[in-house]
């Protein structure tokens, strides 16, 4: 076997690497638990930090109590890690299509993929302007609260000021690992995967997002990490739309080509660009 | 096959940095206490919006800037939304001050704080925010700022 010749194994490996990591983002609400919302409040009051806030505000500590008593219990919303799904998923997709002719064969999935890449381009972009509204909200909520001191900043901490960094970091290690082992895997299964730019700076979008939410639930205090967590998914969502619609602009051409070469008769191979890649002579099972 | 081994070694210390940092910064840290120096520049997100004269208007026990609450009596005046700050004070009488929304408890505001010399805000952050005044004694009158 020489070196430039495909593993398919290694492929497959890949494949699986990017999926796993989608299910760890997707299931890690499973993973992550928060106390109770009465522990958090007995927790919140005997905070030093708190005491001398009410302190600062001459807010007596049974109002502070009633207030909290009184509070609708929310969990930290807990965005940062699911919204990875989103560039996984994308992720995924752009292999599947890249590796799907190279498994099956050209013949058999010529036609699917370009209908696979409009499909999930679409899918992709609502779920992830979606997602950016809803982190901008929680966002927005969690910050405003934070700020209304005194009463709005404890309920703050009450609510969202237990979010739970060891399992985050945890998770956010795992995707990344396997996000990066995705990367190893495909150049040890052909190394003219790292020849195709648009594949490699995905790979790349996807880590650094999952380095950067690490680094944003990391480097704050604790009490702060669910509004980073928020802006670390509002980040992953941008970031994500932007490349579900260049997914998708390349799909539509793609399926366009596929459409043309059908109405001129379908003799020969069907041709289509790689989608993060733009030209199908890059495909490694082409040289 | 270099470059791979390369990559490989690249990626195992960015992995590395992540599990050193989310080891190393547990949650639990920090001082909540000065909430608006703790979030730095994210605190500009949140748009500040007072309530004005022209939010209470036609409220009952409102006359203009000035609220009057018979002596027992209790008025209740609801807030806009949007509003993001309240400043009132109490010019005469003794009157408990609270502040209650849909989704979070109620904020009791010490009389210390509705002084009309130095009046200080109250922060409005729920939904359907109502401000309830309750006079105790005395002629209450309290002026929004």
């Amino acid at each position: 076997m020489g070196l430039d010749d495909l593993r398919k194994p290694f492929l497959v490996a890949a494949l699986a690497a990017v999926a796993l990591a989608l299910l760890t983002c997707l299931g890690s609400g499973l993973l992550v638990s928060t106390p109770s919302f009465g522990e958090r409040v007995s927790g919140t009051l005997q905070n030093p930090a708190v005491v001398s806030l009410l302190d600062t505000f001459d807010v007596d500590p049974d109002d502070a109590r009633d207030s909290l008593d009184a509070t609708r219990p929310q969990d930290p919303p807990g965005l940062g890690i699911p919204a990875l799904a989103l560039t996984e998923g994308l992720l995924l997709l752009v292999l599947v299509i890249t590796a799907a002719p190279l498994l099956f064969g050209e013949r058999a999935t010529g036609t699917v993929t370009g209908v696979v890449s409009v499909v999930g381009g679409i899918v992709l972009l609502f779920a992830s302007i979606a997602t950016a509204i809803i982190a901008f909200t929680a966002l927005l909520l969690m910050v405003g609260l934070f700020l209304a001191a005194p009463f709005g900043t404890i309920a703050y901490l009450a609510l969202f000021g237990s979010f739970d960094t060891g399992p985050a970091a945890a998770l956010t290690s795992l995707v990344l690992a396997l996000t990066l082992g995705c990367l190893v895997l495909l150049g040890v299964a052909q190394q003219r995967f790292w020849t195709m730019k648009g594949l490699l700076l995905l790979l790349a979008t996807t880590a650094l997002l999952t380095f950067v939410t690490a680094l944003l639930h990391g480097l704050v205090p604790g009490f702060l990490a669910s509004i980073t967590d928020a802006l670390a998914a509002l980040v992953t969502a941008v970031v994500t739309a932007v490349w579900a619609l260049l997914t998708l602009i390349w799909g539509i051409v793609g399926a366009a080509r596929v459409l043309q070469v059908g109405r001129q008769g379908g003799a020969g191979r069907l041709t289509r660009p790689d989608v993060g890649e733009g030209a199908a002579r890059e495909r490694p099972d082409q040289r | 096959m270099k470059r791979v081994v390369v990559v490989g070694l690249v990626a195992l210390a960015l992995v590395a940095v992540v599990v050193v940092v989310g080891v190393t910064h547990p949650g639990g840290r920090g001082d909540p206490s000065r909430p608006d120096r703790a979030l730095g520049p994210l605190a500009a997100l949140v748009p500040a919006a007072n309530v004005t004269v022209a939010d209470v208007q036609g409220r009952s026990c409102w006359s203009g800037a000035t609220l009057v609450v018979p002596t027992g009596g209790r008025c209740v005046t609801p807030l806009p939304d949007r509003a993001t700050r309240l400043t009132i004070c109490v010019v005469t009488g003794s009157v408990q001050v609270q502040v209650a929304g849909t989704s979070y408890g109620p904020q009791r505001v010490q009389p210390s704080r509705l002084g009309c010399t130095a009046p200080q805000p109250i922060q409005l952050y729920d939904q359907g925010s109502r401000l309830v005044v309750a006079c105790l004694a005395g002629s209450c009158r309290l002026r929004l700022v």
